[in-house]
């Protein structure tokens, strides 16, 4: 998984955004409503 | 498991310095941050320091895995609460109303790294592109 992500033809955006979804999954309470009200 | 428990002394320092790495865009080579959010998603979905997260499940040794016994996670039980407390001190939101001055002060890191991602990998431009065509998201 580890040299799938360092690949090059990996961005960091699509990285971060993997990051972002593990975070509204575990933190959901306080995450999706920031990503509603704030960003979306 | 024990690759988890090298950090749980210092997990809290740990996820620190990942988001400086993350974020301190001067300083470092895009592969390095590459790989230093791989090492804030892998904290992110590691198992052992969530298991005060789950609110739903409370069987504790359903969450580590069939291979590890329950006698050897007890062994290893005041190590994994300490890790999982620093988890939920640096990521999770604050409580005010809990009785725990330590829930009331929570950093709610899972929130401000959500809002730094986005301002700093994540043009605001894209994001209805992503919410409504998410291969377009991919540069």
């Amino acid at each position: 998984m580890l040299e799938y992500d360092m690949d090059p033809e990996m961005t960091i955006s699509l990285l971060s955004f993997q990051l972002i979804d593990k975070l509204i999954e575990k933190f959901y309470s306080t995450t999706f409503p920031f990503i509603q009200n704030q960003l979306l | 498991m024990s690759e988890a428990l090298l950090f749980h002394k210092n997990l809290g320092d740990y996820i620190h310095t990942i988001a400086q790495i993350i974020f301190r865009g001067e300083l470092h080579i895009l592969r390095v941050k590459k790989l230093a959010i791989f090492s804030m998603y892998s904290i992110v979905i590691t198992t052992i320091y969530n298991q005060g997260n789950e609110e739903s499940n409370n069987n504790r040794d359903g969450k580590i895995g069939l291979l590890i016994s329950p006698m050897k996670f007890k062994n290893f039980e005041p190590q994994l609460d300490e890790a999982a407390f620093k988890y939920r001190d640096m990521l999770d939101m604050p409580d005010p109303n809990s009785k725990d001055p330590k829930a009331q002060n929570r950093q709610d890191g899972a929130r401000q790294l959500i809002s730094l991602l986005f301002q700093n990998y994540l043009p605001l431009q894209n994001i209805e592109k992503w919410r409504d065509e998410p291969e377009n998201f991919i540069e």
